[in-house]
């Protein structure tokens, strides 16, 4: 008797199920599988937040050897990474000092072989000079410009196969031949370590402003230095007009103890290039103003105009 | 009739416990070879106990969780029908299977086993999904050896709550 209530279950069983099966082929069971993970999934979420730890323990119990084999071939790879992010991050600053090295370059019409700083001088504050990865091979010769994106960094003054030495404009030793670039006067600017330049006035009652840039004068022949590299911005004038003593500090354009990319001037500019190479100063934005004038007779006619600091615009009228 | 309750919901916990532990630890495991089927194990020990009715529909009850617990995929219904044969079959050695405690263990591998190739043999047939032979026979021997791991276990604490529900049920 039971033996055929049984029968009598499967057989419904199995209607039932060739019904889903079919229903299921035709694609009409996907919204039971909808509900199933709406009802189903929270006890699978609370049962699997009890038992990860201890399934996550017998789990790595069956793939241990495997496992150490990709810790260690994940720590290889890893190192291997390391390494090559460090380079590249090295590479990325490099080439964007070089970048900024050619467009100043390319600005003034200057022909330049770029270089590297590969070591400094060693007497650190009395003697500025670096050693450059590019030598006679490269086209370098003695009393050549030095400069880099910002600027003048000095002249060459000894050179090697395939290295050459610079004399920062900041070493103590090194004067160089200056020009402000607002108010004309010449001078000479020496080094003075990181502190910057000193420049000295030729004419003594010369006026000079803070704020003036300061350019290259230029040397015979341009060796050892082309004229209207910028040099560094007057941030301090010492001495009245007409005294003594009348100096300048200078500082500098160049971050001398951040030297990088640099680039020897091997072809001079057919012209000077005046003050084309000095550093922009930001532009000021155009402010809209409108005027209402209230009249009795007329409608009111609001009168536009744009001003922009420095350059007069046209106003345009009517509403 | 409270018995009949009882046992109703010590089957619904036992289903519902064995689904949810099957799709949540026990394919998480990462074992060699094929993942132990709780579920075979319950389905064929409770018929077992219980006889052919019972295991009908708790192969049933367990097969339609089964296709329908997250991750379930592929043809709806397979499951519930295989899970009912395995059930009805597996409940006619009931009264056989008393007395011995090897033949419980055997009747579940064996159980788990067809399982496996009905499961298959059904799909194919139905054209849901194809198998290939020699995948599942490689399956087949360790889906084995789980099963009756898994009855050491499984079957003492099933035959305990039965007896707790109705004191008396037979014990392995």
């Amino acid at each position: 008797m039971r033996s055929g209530r049984a029968r009598l279950a499967l057989a419904i069983v199995v209607l039932i199920c060739v019904t889903f099966i079919v229903l299921s082929l035709r694609g009409g069971t996907d919204s039971v599988r909808g509900a199933g993970a709406t009802t189903l999934g929270p006890f699978q979420r609370v049962v699997s937040s009890i038992t990860q730890p201890i399934s996550n323990f017998f789990g790595s119990l069956t793939r241990i050897r495997s496992n150490e084999k990709t810790v260690s071939a994940l720590q290889a790879r890893n190192s291997e990474l390391e390494t090559q992010l460090r380079v590249n991050a090295g590479q990325a600053g490099a080439a964007g000092q070089l970048q900024k090295l050619l467009k100043t370059a390319g600005q003034g019409r200057i022909r330049i072989v770029p270089a590297r700083v590969i070591a400094i001088g060693p007497s650190q504050g009395f003697a500025w000079s670096a050693t450059l990865d590019s030598g006679s091979r490269d086209g370098i010769k003695k009393d050549q410009t030095v400069i880099n994106g910002d600027g003048l960094v000095g002249r060459v003054t000894s050179v090697g196969a395939t290295t050459s030495t610079v004399l920062l404009a900041i070493d103590p030793n090194s004067s160089i031949g200056a020009r402000a670039a607002n108010s004309s006067e010449v001078g000479i600017a020496t080094g003075n370590g990181l502190s910057g330049l000193t420049f000295q006035l030729l004419n003594q009652s010369a006026p000079l402003q803070k704020g003036d840039p300061l350019l290259t004068f230029g040397s015979l022949r341009d060796r050892p230095f082309i004229p209207g590299i910028p040099m560094g911005i007057i941030t301090e004038v010492k001495g009245a007009a007409g005294s003594l003593t009348r100096t300048a500090v200078v500082k500098t354009y160049v971050n001398f103890s951040a030297l990088d990319v640099v680039g020897v001037v091997v072809g001079v500019p057919a012209r000077d290039p005046r003050d084309s190479l000095i550093p922009r100063s930001p532009t000021p934005a155009p402010t809209v103003t409108i005027t209402l004038t209230p009249s009795s007779t007329a409608q009111p006619t609001p009168t536009p105009s744009v001003t922009r600091a420095g350059t007069p615009r046209p106003t345009p009228t009517g509403a | 009739m409270s018995v009949f309750w009882g046992r109703s919901l010590v089957a619904a916990v036992w289903v519902m416990g064995a689904v949810v532990l099957q799709s949540v630890v026990l394919s998480q495991l990462g074992l060699p070879g094929a993942t132990p089927d709780l579920i075979v194990v319950l389905v064929a020990g409770w018929a077992l106990s219980r006889g052919s009715l019972e295991g009908v529909i708790v192969g049933f009850a367990a097969g339609l969780l089964l296709d329908v617990i997250p991750p379930a995929v592929g043809t709806f219904g397979i499951w519930p029908l295989v899970l009912a044969l395995v059930g009805f079959l597996t409940g006619l050695l009931a009264d056989d299977s008393q007395g011995s405690s090897l033949t419980p263990l055997l009747v579940v591998a064996v159980a788990a086993l067809s399982t496996l190739a009905l499961y298959a043999g059904v799909s194919q047939l139905v054209g849901a999904r194809a198998f290939s032979w020699s995948q599942i026979y490689g399956q087949a021997l360790t889906q084995g050896l789980y099963a009756v791991l898994l009855a050491l276990v499984v079957l003492p604490a099933l035959s305990a709550t039965l007896r707790w529900v109705e004191p008396s049920s037979p014990r392995y």
